[in-house]
């Protein structure tokens, strides 16, 4: 049970993400070498026309992310939609975030690692006009995923790439639900007191004279859930696009792959294509592609880019993604109802799923289920891990959406992590970008998993007890990409990119008997103060220990949060365990002057290099324009460098 | 501190059980707050590494103003009461009066940038004491007027009537985050409430005899005249003088915003509108939480002091921004309540 069941919200709007732009090149960490007009704004526009990149397009960028004026705009029972309020409360409401705390925050990895950005603190609300909560709830931390590079036409210097963000809402507390009886329902239905949530996110602004700057559209979707199922995927049918091996943003029919979830008792598919169909502008109007129909294969060797007959598949319906008003109100959910069709109604459950393009001479596949129905993925697949800890993962693996046996191999597998990060086509910095990925020491992991018939099962990650070795030098830790293979996976079969755990593993740091600001303190701090001039500039400044004593209480409080609290310091949630209780010990641990220690200037040790650095990158195949500060140039550059280790 | 509408001195001292004091203690704390959002804007408005002394002289008062809502406010917990912060009525309008009728007719103040006009003709005024210290040569000494500091001092005097057992709540009460207030808080009975009514006095206005309400640190009102002198208040052999350490200001750097704010600063659906609807939500969400605080979950006052981190992040960013793209003024913070932020 998932989002794609019933009764389900709809709800869109806008989302603000200030995302704080200096820490998007790894070598902006080396503190030693740090200058100031990295803390600069970009010099000239972004799409390809920067000339300077200085801290990219938002140097004081605060991490928050908010919904901004979001609504539910539809309610979806089986085989009806309610639009109106009249015609159900829950219409209308307000989608906020939490009313007495600070703002959530989106936080990457790593600046090696930016593609799995996950929101920490997001409260989830529903309020009538009033602002009473109808219902209020913690959005669990989940990593975004489904990146591709959806809007056909940039403007300004918006984010060209969609992406997807899916969670669970937990702590529940339900207002007065009198007017909403979908509302009541979707209460009865969250009988784990959970519920599903997915949001697709486009069209975010990235230029500082654009009206939109910093925000970007939201249409996403509410609906039941149940504790056995997968929290950040929907453990269902997959559909998967064939990409270039050099650009996996870019299907090469157009179209992206989603989820369904079969209801077989009513004879009904739910398909989510909110973020399969490219659009034009950051509006979020669709690209026109012709007509569009679901339909489930009569074999399963059909393949993406291929034209067939009527004969050869069975249509489910039509998309009708070019009715006005259709995204807002369905968020690209579609139910397509099949019992009228015995094939279907016998065969759904054991054939592929396509989506196909109506053509006067035939039609073409633009996107199909993976090969055989299998499908495999960790759940929660973003970890840090503090030297000596472990982590569970949790992999689901189905067949045709049911569960299902099968195998996977995982091997270490940096293709889309590591490299500068962005801009490093265009930046001036010429010290050494790290490897990742290295050394597999540091990380344990078994080769093989293999997942009985109930579709479930648990692997151990373990991190060296003593830590990677400071590989990096200049930054802490490592970034592991941990890949997986389906063992005898029929020939041919497409896997998503993304599909891949991370693992952030912190260095062994040992904390001082008497923590000292030159020795133990400063290091830690000035890269912050560098990396986070909202902080330093209007509020304390973290290279300098006189700014940080005089705000000692806050730090105290503010770095003993829970790391789940929207308020927890450091925003970028990249400090170990160590290093944080060193830096509360010195906070609290005063000296005869009643303040923290200073300890001995020439204690003071700048960074070390890296012990492995990455080759400079091949210029990448694809002439796609650099986007300074962007996730796209980021890929192309991770991209490119795992290219060049490679030659 | 300035004329105070007299009925509230007289319903205090009409006051005949502890319910009766509910309401004035409410006002109470409405007008330490009502203070907050103009000496907050104007410390604001500072740009960040320019005029750093004043800064931290109103960032001290602020904190003070602060203190002294939170004792109002814990001493009507401890009498059984409930503040009621998060409401449209709580926060007065800007520009318009202070609450309780304080300064009578014609008082109005401005949410602005800091300016020493502002500190010489609005602050300043605010925290007059009834009896104003001449020092120097600069501040002619003023005439006295009934005060805030007479309706304090009438409700500790009408405290001091009441029973122990009227004083408890401890565990709603909101503990002081910058520091232990032993002897003060929690308040407990008569006598820790009169030192609460006694800091909040002693801090604002000073006494009678002595500006420094602690070593160093004189009350409000003369932290006030020394940034609008320039230089620190000293003692001399005949008194005081701002004849101390020179507060360097630069004009430059404050700035360049618009006063008195209102939503409409930036039209719907722009950067400068994000900005400052997200200032006021922040705003609600602190009142929200500081509401929440008082009523029974004293912890939200750590969601409190975060909400403030966040408030001044906000603040300088819509001052940062101007109203019209390539002009000089700029946007400001909106203190209104709403719901549903």
């Amino acid at each position: 049970m998932s989002y794609l069941s019933w009764p389900r919200l709809h709800f869109a709007g806008r989302f603000q993400a200030d995302t704080s732009t200096i820490n998007n090149d790894v070598r902006h960490y080396k503190s030693d070498a740090f200058l100031p007009q990295f803390q600069a704004p970009m010099v000239g526009h972004g799409g390809g026309g920067a000339d300077r990149t200085n801290g990219y397009w938002n140097p004081e960028g605060t991490g928050a992310w908010r919904m901004v004026g979001c609504r539910v705009t539809a309610v979806a029972l089986p085989g009806r939609r309610l639009t109106a309020d009249t015609e159900d409360g829950a219409v209308g409401l307000r989608l906020g975030g939490s009313s007495d705390r600070v703002a959530a925050k989106l936080v990457d990895l790593d600046p090696q690692q930016q593609l799995a950005s996950q929101i920490w603190g997001l409260r989830v609300t529903l309020l009538d006009a009033r602002g009473e909560a109808l219902l209020d709830s913690r959005y669990e931390v989940g990593t975004f995923t489904d990146l591709w590079k959806r809007q056909q036409i940039p403007q300004n210097f918006d984010q060209t790439l969609g992406a997807a963000f899916q969670s669970t809402l937990c702590d529940l507390t339900w207002g007065d639900l009198g007017a909403s009886p979908a509302l009541a329902k979707l209460r009865a239905a969250s009988r784990d007191g959970i519920l599903s949530i997915r949001f697709n996110v486009f069209g975010f602004d990235r230029d500082p004279t654009a009206d939109d700057y910093t925000t970007g559209v939201v249409i996403g979707t509410i609906g039941p859930a149940a504790r056995r199922e997968p929290r950040f995927f929907v453990a269902g049918r997959q559909l998967v696009a064939a990409t270039p091996a050099d650009n996996p943003f870019g299907p090469l029919d157009r179209v992206y792959g989603f989820q369904a979830a079969d209801h077989p008792r009513r004879r009904a598919l739910v398909a989510d294509l909110g973020n399969a169909l490219p659009i034009v502008t950051a509006a979020g109007d669709f690209l026109d592609i012709g007509a569009l129909e679901l339909a489930v294969g009569r074999r399963d060797d059909i393949t993406q880019g291929q034209t067939v007959t009527d004969a050869d598949v069975a249509i489910l319906g039509e998309v009708p993604y070019r009715t006005p008003g259709w995204y807002p109100e369905t968020a690209g959910v579609v139910d397509f109802d099949y019992g009228e069709d015995p094939w279907l109604c016998e065969h759904i459950a054991e054939a592929p799923l396509m989506l196909v393009q109506r053509h006067s001479d035939g039609l073409r596949v633009l996107v199909r289920e993976t090969a055989g129905g299998l499908y495999a993925r960790a759940d929660a697949h973003v970890f840090r891990l503090d030297p000596g800890a472990s982590a569970t993962v949790d992999y689901h693996a189905t067949r045709y959406g049911r569960p299902t046996a099968l195998t996977l191999a995982l091997s270490f597998d940096d293709t889309i992590i590591g490299g500068a990060g962005t801009g490093a086509t265009l930046n001036a910095e010429r010290w050494p970008v790290p490897a990742v990925g290295v050394p597999t020491e540091a990380i344990a992991f078994p080769a093989t998993l293999a997942i009985p018939k109930s579709g479930r099962a648990r692997l151990r990650i373990r991190a060296a007890r003593k830590g990677p070795g400071r590989p990096r030098g200049y930054l802490d830790g490592q970034v592991y990409g941990i890949g997986q293979t389906i063992a005898d996976a029929p020939p041919g079969y497409l896997s998503k990119p993304l599909d891949f755990v991370s693992v952030l593993i912190w260095d062994a740091w040992r904390i001082p008997d008497k923590p000292t600001w030159h020795r133990d303190i400063r290091p830690i701090f000035e890269q912050y103060g560098n990396l986070y001039p909202i902080m330093s500039r209007h509020l304390v400044d973290l290279g300098d220990y006189d700014s940080v004593v005089r705000h000692l209480r806050a730090l105290v409080h503010s770095f003993a949060l829970p790391v789940a609290d929207p308020n927890s310091m450091p925003v970028s949630r990249d400090l170990s365990a160590n290093k944080r209780a060193g830096i509360l010990k010195w906070l609290t641990t005063p000296g005869p002057d009643g303040l923290p220690l200073r300890g001995e200037p020439a204690a003071y040790r700048a960074p070390p290099p890296p012990r492995f650095a990455a080759p400079p990158p091949k210029k990448p195949a694809t002439a796609a324009p650099p986007e300074p500060g962007g996730k796209l140039d980021y890929l192309m550059q991770a991209i490119a460098t795992q290219t060049a280790k490679k030659a | 501190m300035l004329k105070i509408d007299p009925k509230y001195v007289e319903a205090v001292r009409a006051a005949e059980d502890k319910t009766d004091l509910y309401w004035l203690l409410q006002s109470a704390i409405e007008l330490e707050h009502s203070t907050i959002p103009p000496y907050l804007t104007a410390w604001y408005s500072l740009k960040p590494g320019l005029n750093d002394e004043i800064g931290r002289l109103l960032r001290s008062v602020v904190i003070e103003e602060m203190l002294h809502m939170t004792l109002a406010a814990n001493i009507l917990v401890a009498l059984g009461g409930a503040p009621s912060i998060d409401g449209e009525d709580f926060v007065p309008r800007y520009p318009g009066p202070l609450p309780m009728g304080i300064g009578g007719d014609g008082f109005v103040v401005h949410i602005a940038p800091f300016s020493l006009p502002l500190v010489r003709d609005t602050f300043m005024v605010i925290e007059e004491p009834e009896h104003p210290i001449e020092i120097g040569t600069l501040m002619a000494a003023a005439p006295t007027y009934r005060t805030i500091g007479e309706f304090y001092t009438a409700l500790k005097d009408k405290l001091a009537e009441l029973p122990d057992s009227d004083f408890g709540h401890v565990d709603r009460q909101v503990p002081w985050p910058m520091g232990p207030l032993p002897g003060i808080l929690p308040i407990v009975d008569a006598q820790s409430a009169a030192r609460a009514i006694d800091l909040i006095i002693r801090q604002g206005e000073g006494t009678s005899t002595d500006p420094f309400e602690s070593p160093g640190e004189p009350s409000h009102y003369y932290r006030f005249g020394e940034v609008y002198n320039g230089s620190r208040l000293i003692r001399t052999k005949d008194g005081f003088s701002y004849g101390g350490e020179p507060i360097a200001f630069v004009s430059d750097g404050v700035h360049a915003m618009k006063p008195d704010p209102t939503p409409e600063q930036f039209a719907p659906g722009t950067y400068g509108r994000l900005l400052s609807d997200n200032f006021t939500a922040g705003y609600s969400a602190l009142l929200n939480s500081l509401h929440a605080a008082f009523n029974g979950d004293p912890k939200q006052i750590d969601a409190a002091m975060g909400l403030m981190y966040q408030l001044r992040f906000m603040a300088q960013k819509l001052m940062s921004t101007p109203l019209v793209a390539g002009e000089r003024a700029t946007g400001g913070p909106v203190y209104r309540y709403t719901r549903g932020a």
